[in-house]
């Protein structure tokens, strides 16, 4: 595959906001989500 | 003692070579419990109550006492969501594929990005070569992102329906005890980033700077190992790994370098600590099988796939546990009798002694993997078998 431009923004601080977003505040499971397994499963991190 | 302690109890005598009361029962089942309950999993997908309650009728009918490899197969909308069209259903329905040539590989360049910096490449630069989503500006990326994520919840709400009942059940799932997780680093290049082609040339073309990347991955690994090794929680735990390039793709060589060198360097302590190594292995393990006595005794749990169990248990079967008890060849080209005998005889030749447990040599995904009566009449006789060593 050919070398890509990357946006410039850090993906780490975007999940981090989705991570305190308020509408989780509520959602336990979203929130167990955003702290464990969604990341782990993105990065396939066997 | 409830009879999930139990399961428990006999699935740490079986795997310590020690003969338990009953010979632990497994099941490694992704889409084909939607076959078994009548229904095809694409048409329910979206409802993870219809989800959970039709995965869990096969458990309801047949006895079952530990699962290895369960639950929901790999989740089609949450990849479609970040942009990936790599998994689908299959025709059946109920099988999930992975469609490699769908797969955007990048390019041999990654190898000096992770080696410059493994953290920022796995949490930041190669997610956004990966998925889609990320290559758009932030605010319609951050948009996408929650997307996904209420389409994963969806599906891990029917993942947590599933567990909860495997376990109200009494059934052990070797998930309860995980300790740590470890596939060879190779696996990211082999899987995701590079493919299984381009990954296998590498080694031969730029094998230094492969090393050097799986080393750096490695590293971050041994970063977030969830327990010191003698600062374990439990008396009894699970390492895990799944063969992928372990299992045949590798010559001895690299399956040393890198695998089973890591094991011993970084893993060792925990199972000298009593933590035992399930391998849901993949493939053939023939050539690699006397690594195995440089590890305690009794602390592998080696699941078999190609390999032929009575042959590797002439090898080693006096030094680790096979998993093991009844092919998918069987299962859906034999007949009932075929499958019969073959349980009957893995029982007569494994049982004794314990370093046995039962389980399917692959995991039944599509509807056409297993037939139902000959699944039906190997799980009666496998409990039957099972009380009786």
């Amino acid at each position: 595959m050919a070398k890509m431009e990357l946006p410039e923004y850090n993906l780490i601080q975007l999940f981090e906001r989705a991570k305190e977003d308020p509408s989780w505040e509520e959602d336990p499971v979203m929130r167990n989500i955003l702290a464990e397994s969604f990341l782990f499963l993105l990065q396939f991190a066997f | 003692m409830n009879r999930y302690d139990i399961n428990r109890k006999n699935f740490y005598e079986a795997t310590s070579l020690r003969e338990p009361e009953k010979v632990p029962v497994g099941v490694n089942m992704y889409g084909w419990a939607f076959h078994y309950a009548g229904v095809t999993y694409r048409d329910i997908v979206d409802d993870p109550v219809a989800v959970a309650r039709e995965y869990d009728k096969f458990f309801q009918d047949v006895e079952v006492d530990c699962a290895q490899m369960v639950g929901l197969p790999w989740s089609v909308r949450t990849w479609k969501a970040l942009g990936s069209n790599i998994y689908d259903f299959g025709a059946d329905g109920n099988c999930v594929n992975h469609i490699q040539v769908n797969d955007q590989y990048l390019d041999e360049g990654i190898y000096d990005e992770i080696i410059a910096d493994a953290n920022g490449f796995i949490n930041n630069t190669g997610l956004k070569r990966m998925y889609p989503i990320f290559q758009q500006p932030k605010e319609q990326a951050y948009a996408s992102y929650i997307e996904a994520l209420k389409e994963y919840k969806n599906y891990s709400t029917g993942s947590a329906m599933i567990s909860a009942s495997l376990r109200e059940k009494g059934i052990f799932s070797i998930t309860d005890d995980l300790a740590f997780m470890y596939c060879t680093s190779f696996l990211k290049f082999f899987d995701l980033y590079r493919g299984i082609v381009n990954s296998m040339v590498d080694l031969r073309r730029r094998k230094a700077k492969v090393y050097e990347a799986c080393k750096a991955i490695d590293a971050l690994k041994e970063q977030s190992l969830m327990f010191a090794p003698d600062a374990l929680p439990k008396e009894n735990m699970i390492g895990y790994t799944v063969y992928h390039p372990e299992g045949g793709f590798f010559n001895a060589r690299q399956y040393d370098d890198l695998y089973f060198n890591i094991i011993k360097e970084t893993y060792l302590p925990y199972l000298e600590n009593g933590v035992k190594l399930y391998i849901y292995g993949e493939g053939a393990h023939m050539y690699t099988l006397d690594r195995f006595r440089q590890l305690p005794k009794g602390s592998i749990i080696l699941h078999l796939d190609s390999d032929d169990p009575f042959q590797v248990s002439e090898k080693i079967g006096d030094w680790i546990t096979l998993s093991c008890g009844i092919t998918l060849d069987l299962l859906a080209g034999g007949t009932k009798e075929q499958c019969v005998d073959y349980v009957k005889k893995c029982f007569d030749m494994l049982a004794p002694g314990g370093g046995f447990i039962f389980a399917p040599n692959k995991t039944m995904c599509s509807s056409k993997d297993a037939k139902i009566e000959n699944v039906i009449a190997v799980y009666e006789t496998a409990n039957e078998l099972s009380r009786k060593h």
